[in-house]
């Protein structure tokens, strides 16, 4: 292309009205070699768009994959809660179901365990009073040894 | 009992099958996001300069892209979705390391050294225009970037940007201008 039809075009480009296809006129006259003198200073910049454009990122993608997503989460939601429930149901079933027999049994085991909690405190009762004289002998004690 | 169970076991598979057609996998994904993951990388470049920030912004859009890949066929342009939101987080990650007090961050450091890399070989024209074009306006040197790396036209840049097509092209042409003088007078001084 003639260098005054480029010229032309540089004034338009640097008022921001050419378009994307005689801006790719404008790169593609600057990429070849033989460029005029007074024109020389702007073929850097044209090749910076060029060489920037093939500028890449080289990080490899990294998307996580394990990343729990809507319907996994409902799903073990969904889990924990139908487990919940069949304990819930199971408890509730088998506390009804106590017969008669089973009542008294456990009655019977309830007052004989009173029985022998009331033993013990007795006993620990007598011992404790035991233990007492031993605190009369420190207070005496202390007494003499100040 | 065995009603409610029977309950949940539709109610599973009634959504297993909504959302089959929404279903995306990782080979989908890619196929979507590979064609424009340089332009975001480019882009977050631009606005943050040092490449390593440019590298984390786009993996960080990526992922935010993955986790809503569901969404992303609602948009008919998720290219300039994407542009709009690397522009975002971009702007956020400035905003964050100006509001700090301590001002020897990061990029303040990497730019003196890149700055005495550049001194080092001042004959290579082409890095000199990129150390203009850095040097421009954030609006500018966005646009510039939209405009003549990219190829964008005004009406994209305009939906990325969230900017009106003559605001671009003003400021488009400011930038070019701007360029165009400092290269003159390089050039000039070179010769002189």
């Amino acid at each position: 292309m003639e260098s005054v039809n480029i010229e032309k075009l540089l004034d338009k480009y640097f008022e921001g009205e050419t378009s994307i296809a005689e801006e790719t006129t404008l790169k593609l006259y600057f990429a070849k070699q033989n460029v005029p003198e007074h024109l020389m200073q702007y073929k850097a910049m044209f090749a910076y768009f060029a060489q920037n454009k093939t500028e890449v990122s080289k990080k490899p993608i990294q998307v996580n994959p394990k990343k729990q997503t809507w319907y996994g989460k409902s799903m073990a939601i969904a889990a924990v809660f139908l487990l919940l429930v069949a304990i819930g149901i199971k408890y509730t079933y088998s506390n009804d179901k106590l017969s008669d027999a089973e009542l008294k049994e456990a009655q019977i085991a309830y007052v004989e365990t009173q029985k022998v909690f009331k033993l013990i405190s007795e006993n620990l009762n007598k011992g404790n009073n035991a233990v007492a004289y031993l605190n009369e002998y420190e207070s005496t004690k202390n007494k003499i040894f100040k | 009992m065995f009603h409610f169970l029977t309950n949940v076991t539709k109610i599973k598979y009634v959504r297993h099958n909504r959302n089959e057609p929404n279903k995306m996998n990782q080979q989908e994904f890619l196929h979507i996001v590979l064609p424009f993951k340089d332009k975001l990388y480019r882009l977050a470049k631009r606005y943050l300069i040092s490449t390593d920030s440019a590298e984390d912004a786009t993996q960080e859009i990526l992922l935010k892209l993955w986790i809503n890949k569901l969404k992303l066929k609602n948009y008919n342009n998720v290219e300039a979705f994407a542009m709009t939101m690397t522009k975002n987080y971009c702007l956020d990650r400035l905003k964050a390391k100006s509001s700090q007090n301590l001002k020897l961050v990061h990029s303040n450091y990497k730019d003196n050294t890149v700055a005495l890399e550049k001194q080092i070989e001042t004959n290579d024209s082409v890095s000199i225009i990129e150390k203009l074009l850095n040097e421009l306006p954030e609006k500018q040197r966005i646009i510039m970037q939209l405009r003549d790396i990219e190829q964008y036209t005004f009406e994209e840049i305009g939906k990325i940007l969230e900017l009106k097509p003559t605001t671009i092209r003003v400021n488009l042409s400011r930038a070019r201008k701007t360029i165009r003088e400092k290269l003159l007078k390089q050039h000039n001084y070179g010769i002189r």
